[in-house]
């Protein structure tokens, strides 16, 4: 048992040993790389950090780590002298040191119970010359006549650096005992910064002969382990040095806890306000209320005066004295007034100084939590760092060649991620290096190049941090993992049978499931995928895997920045509320009598949910909960008295189910509390929140409730295939998702909900008018707001109210927020888009939908009479398409307007086919003429590839420009286009781009003319 | 001997009390949030500034009916390990302690009373209504008997059956 006399400097310590550690590592790793082409640099680099560690642990005491940290010192110090080259096997010892150095450090109390005594002994034969042979294998051994004096140099540098190291303890017991308060850091900066001097003193008194090569004492590197030196060479280094402090963990907790705590405060402040404000605007009213009362009472009193004192007949006296009462009462009236009015003056008075103040501890309150998070960053590299290693010794196992990339190691994740990701990211790395990866010998046999790629990204995307890990090995054999499967009983013949190769994929992701064909030690033995995707899951992240088979997979991992805060969408049930965090939220669906495309139903004796082509299995969480009573509440009519339910659709990795609940509230930031421990049991629970009203809200656990309420997705799969076969081919062509508005109360408005970026509920408010122009504001930017009814031949909304909705488009350069007054519905539906009734700029033409006639807004038409300086440039592409004769072969008559309106705009002239055998009829009809096709690929009779083909193997059209346009864009079929021969490939409703890649390809073909 | 304080409550036709330096503090006009699948006698989660609390039914601590929560209940919020240890009482301590904050509803809160620990005897084996082992002892206070409750204990006890009693459910 070691006894530690200062706890802290020891804590330290072993803090920074562990960072020169994982420096050490891929430095070891380049060193083996470039050999003796090694730069003395990286020699000292590694010499210095190993040294600092024995000196420190020399100080305290622990035997064990400072003489296996000497054992490496002294094979260093031979390297950087000259005297010994670098080899593999001599690598190889150091990083097994590195390893059990490791190990001591995360127990230093017990570090002297590591047995280091192989490792060392693995390390000797490097110092010895009776082994030299075995320890230089690779060296050309023409030096051997200087062995002895190598040997010799060596020792005197080991006898010398323990002097050197027993300075560095006295200065550091000097440093330590002159500075007692601040003994922790300042006295362990000095003991590092004295011991690359003191190791440098030493090197530059050995004999001159050794090394002209590597100058120490001048080397400029700025190690970790010597920051002060490194800074007198660099000064910027040394600033950074001083603006860093180590801060312990819990103390960070804690402060997050209580920014937490402070944002939680701050709502429930700013909804008191909110109160309070109305409470003053009641106030008003009463004073008001109360003043004229008193006014009325006052001329009633004066009139009894003057009327009533005559009609009564009272004398004089009586009268005056009569009046005296009635003038009392009308004072204390006033007085009365005063008062109600002084009441309320002061939380008037307050209102104005309380709510700018309000507002800035709103922002102070955000930016201190937000910085507080930051506090708890690291970045990638922090785990990133072991993975060189991690491949080293995965292809010295297994012979591959594997070159590993890595990029986006300077993002940034909350520790707490950090630290979980280590064990999955692991596991898909090697998995990727064992299972992905091929032999060198098979790789050369597929035409690949012998050594095998693996491609780490992290990067920002939307509020997350992906990570994606990609090989460019074999592929994972779907028809393997789909017969494994079948052979372990995860999934019946059927269900196989109706398996796309999507789902056949995440069977990986089944618990008890391997693909190996053999047993490694590398990637174990194939449990771990469904740990990685729970593991991943737990922390609130998304695991995602594509693969293509003979190049490779793909896993994404798609993670939170943080766990402490979420957003979320609250819903209630029963009067009760919790929160749906947004990640596993996919979509919100009202599901409404009568509406075929969505609709619950009962298969075999569950309820589902018909949601477009998808059956989805339902769960009610009053029943779930066994809140029943609430399931049938009155709020649920819709405005035809039809029931409205409102379903979540949750996702849990690939799968999807829907939630029903009683009501959606709104999305809100919560704070995330761990479960207490006595609820720990309940499934259907991930943690809990304070809402802004101080209640206590549970949150709910996609894939606990998933679990708890024993959904079956394999039977809906299978349902969903026979249904799907058993369906005609008009149900099962293409329909559209669209979004019903309203501007005008009789006025029904549509758009493609493909075309929105997403839809804002505003308050008139949050407009501010500029120039006659209405924008909404951002925080940090505004948004110039377009009103139908000022651009387009629309009636005005009737009345002025107070609850605005803005759509925001996509795949437009400039977007403008369209403003309407209500936003109905989002249906799927086959439109017929009729141009002939109605039309205009901005209008696409008029459809029905559910009995009502509605208006097609036209996007970019709408933009251009809205703001037409926006978009001049345009008038460039009209150069090349106006007059040009284009077919366009399209089965969907939406698509069909939408596109041959966009042509027509920029002047081309259009004719439409609606399938590919109708095209290609009037491709070959004998006075044709076209310069463009413009084709769909999912078509009746004739799809769009077999167009091209037949477009592409005809003498008359073999060079004629064909676009491609699909709805999604999907690399499968992207690949298959190019293949027939498209020159373009695009996606439908992006206007803008279609625009300037058909002028690009008319111009090209005009230049070739 | 040295005197000590105890939080006293009635429960049914008993007195009970607890020692206040295992209390944090007690509060009435609980407004907790229901958690439902939480273990029988776990009444929800309540905010207390800033910090979610687990209030217990104290019927199913002490393993007698369940409380009905009326305008008179009060919720005596424990002490946690961590604050017990750094207190005066931190013998008290032991692995079945909660490490989260605990509060327990009772019908109503009565005085805090002041007892000399000589007066306090040893409990019987099965003190009426409630499990002898979940209780210190028993004194006698201006004529009234009062239990003095091993909250630990009792808390443990409850703890243990409600778990068995969950894992049997989750088992099935």
């Amino acid at each position: 048992m070691i006894y530690f006399e200062d706890q802290e400097i020891l804590e330290e310590l072993v803090n920074d040993s562990e960072e020169h550690l994982a420096s050490i590592e891929p430095d070891l790793l380049e060193l083996e790389e470039k050999q003796a082409a090694a730069s003395s640099e990286l020699i000292n680099r590694i010499f210095r950090a190993v040294h600092s560690i024995k000196g420190g642990f020399g100080y305290f005491g622990v035997e064990s780590i400072q003489s296996l940290a000497h054992a490496m010192e002294n094979v260093l110090s031979l390297v950087r002298d000259g005297a010994a080259v670098p080899t593999p096997v001599m690598v190889d010892a150091l990083l097994k040191g590195v390893d059990r150095l490791r190990e001591m450090l995360a127990d230093v109390q017990a570090a002297d119970e590591v047995d280091a005594s192989a490792v060392i002994a693995a390390l000797e034969p490097f110092l010895s010359p009776r082994t030299e042979a075995a320890a230089t294998e690779t060296d050309t051994g023409d030096d051997a006549d200087d062995d002895d004096d190598e040997e010799l140099r060596g020792d005197e540098t080991m006898e010398e650096l323990l002097a050197a190291a027993q300075a560095t303890e006295v200065l550091a017991r000097e440093a330590e005992e002159s500075s007692v308060d601040d003994a922790d850091a300042e006295s362990m900066d000095e003991l590092s910064a004295a011991v690359p001097d003191a190791a440098s003193d030493v090197a530059s008194d050995a004999p001159p002969a050794t090394s002209p090569a590597a100058p120490p004492a001048a080397s400029p590197a700025a190690s970790p382990a010597a920051p002060e030196k490194g800074a007198e060479n660099h000064p910027g280094a040394r600033v950074q040095g001083a603006e860093s402090l180590r801060v312990k963990v819990d103390l960070l907790n804690r402060l997050m806890n209580q920014a937490g705590e402070l944002v939680l405060a701050r709502n429930q402040i700013v909804q008191l306000l909110g109160k309070k404000l109305n409470e003053t605007l009641v106030g008003d009213v009463l004073i008001k209320n109360a003043h004229s009362a008193v006014e009325r009472t006052r001329r009633r009193l004066q009139r009894i005066i003057r009327e009533g004192g005559v009609a009564t007949g009272l004398g004089e006296g009586g009268r005056s004295g009569a009046e005296g009462v009635l003038n009392m009462v009308a004072r204390e009236c006033d007085h009365l007034e005063a008062q109600i009015a002084q009441s309320f003056a002061t939380s008037l008075s307050e209102i104005p100084g309380l709510n700018s103040a309000m507002v800035n501890v709103d922002s102070v309150t955000s930016d201190l939590q937000e910085n507080i998070m930051r506090t708890r960053m690291q970045p990638l590299s922090a785990v990133f760092g072991r993975f060189p290693r991690v491949i080293r010794e995965l292809c010295r196992q297994t012979g591959k060649e594997i070159r590993l990339h890595i990029s986006g190691e300077e993002v940034e994740l909350d520790k707490s991620i950090i630290e979980a990701l280590s064990d999955p990211l692991n596991h898909l790395l090697r998995n990727s290096a064992d299972h992905g990866i091929e032999s060198p010998e098979r790789r050369e046999e597929v035409g690949k190049s012998r050594s095998g790629e693996i491609q780490i990204d992290a990067y920002h995307e939307g509020g997350n941090v992906n990570i994606a890990i990609s090989d460019d090995g074999a592929g994972i054999d779907l028809a393997k993992v789909k017969a494994k499967a079948l052979e372990r009983g995860l999934i019946d013949a059927e269900t196989a049978a109706s398996m796309d190769d999507r789902d056949v994929v995440n069977l990986i992701f089944a618990p008890g499931f391997s693909t190996a064909d053999r047993v490694t030690d590398v990637s174990g033995r194939g449990v771990g995928m469904d740990v990685v995707r729970s593991n991943i899951e737990a922390l609130g992240g998304v695991i995602e895997v594509e693969t293509r088979s003979g190049s490779g997979s793909t896993f994404t991992l798609k993670l939170p920045l943080t766990l402490a805060i979420i957003p979320s969408l609250l819903v209630a049930v029963a009067g009760r509320r919790f929160a749906v965090p947004q990640v596993s939220l996919e979509e919100l669906v009202r599901v409404r009598d009568g509406d075929p495309s969505r609709r619950l139903e009962r298969i075999k004796g569950a309820d589902v949910l018909r949601l477009r082509d998808r059956l989805l299995p339902v769960v009610r969480l009053a029943d779930l909960l066994g809140l029943r009573e609430a399931s049938s509440s009155s709020e649920n009519k819709g405005r035809d008295g039809g029931e409205v339910l409102q379903v979540l659709v949750l996702k849990i990795g690939a799968q999807r189910y829907g939630l029903v609940v009683d009501a959606v509230h709104d999305s809100e930031e919560i704070v995330v509390k761990p479960l207490p421990a006595f609820l720990k049991e309940a499934a259907c629970y991930s943690g809990a929140t304070i809402l802004g009203d101080g209640h206590v809200a549970m949150i709910l656990d996609a894939q606990g409730i998933a679990t708890f309420a024993a959904l079956d997705f394999s039977g809906i799969e299978a349902e969903k295939e026979r249904v799907a076969a058993g369906a005609s081919k008009l149900e099962s062509s293409e329909s559209q998702t669209i979004l019903l508005f309203r501007n005008h109360p009789e006025d029904l408005l549509a758009i493609h909900l493909a075309l929105v970026s997403r839809i804002e509920r505003v308050t008139r408010e949050q407009l501010q008018t500029i120039g006659g122009k209405d924008y909404l504001r951002y925080p940090d930017r505004t948004l110039r707001l377009v009103h139908l009814h000022e651009v387009l031949p629309l009636r005005a909304p009737e009345t002025e109210s107070d609850e605005l909705f803005v759509i925001i488009p996509k795949l437009v350069r400039h977007p403008l927020g369209i403003v309407a007054t209500a936003c109905e519905n989002v249906l799927d539906v086959q439109v017929e888009v009729d141009r002939d009734n109605i039309r205009g700029p901005g209008i696409l033409g008029s459809a029905v939908i559910d009995d009502a006639v509605a208006l097609f807004i036209d996007i970019y038409g709408l933009f251009e009479v809205a703001e037409p300086e926006l978009f001049h440039d345009d008038d460039e592409q009209k150069n090349s398409v106006e007059g040009a004769r284009v077919l366009i072969a399209e089965d969907t008559p939406f698509f069909q307007a939408v596109e041959r309106s966009y042509l027509t705009s920029l002047g081309a002239t259009v004719r439409v086919a609606a399938d590919g055998a109708e095209a290609w009829a009037m491709l070959n009809e004998p006075d044709a003429l076209y310069d463009l096709l413009l084709t769909d690929i999912e078509m009746p009779r004739m799809d769009g590839l077999e167009l091209i083909r037949r477009v592409r193997a005809s003498t008359r059209y073999g060079e004629l420009p064909i676009v491609a346009l699909t709805a999604l864009s999907n690399d499968t079929i992207r690949e298959k286009c190019l293949n027939a021969g498209v020159t373009g490939f695009e996606t439908k409703l992006d206007k803008e781009r279609l625009g300037r890649v058909l002028n690009e390809i008319l111009q090209r073909r005009r230049v070739h003319a | 001997m040295p005197e000590r304080q105890f939080a006293t409550f009635p429960v049914d036709d008993q007195v009970y009390g607890i020692d206040v330096l295992l209390v944090r503090e007690i509060i009435r006009h609980v407004e907790f949030t229901p958690v439902e699948h939480a273990p029988n006698g776990v009444l929800g989660l309540l905010n207390l500034r800033g910090q979610i609390i687990t209030v217990l039914d104290l019927g199913a601590v002490l393993d007698v009916p369940p409380r009905q929560v009326s305008p008179e209940s009060h919720c005596i919020i424990l002490k946690t390990k961590e604050e017990l240890l750094r207190s005066a009482v931190r013998d008290a301590v032991d692995d079945e302690t909660p490490a989260e904050i605990v509060g327990i509803m009772v019908d109503r809160i009565a005085d805090v009373v002041a007892i000399d620990a000589s007066c306090i005897e040893p409990p019987p084996a099965n003190a009426r209504g409630v499990d002898g082992a979940m209780l210190e002892g028993i004194a006698k206070k201006d004529d009234r008997l009062i239990l003095i409750l091993k909250m630990r204990e009792a808390l443990a006890k409850w703890r243990a059956s409600e778990t068995t009693a969950y894992g049997a459910l989750i088992e099935r």
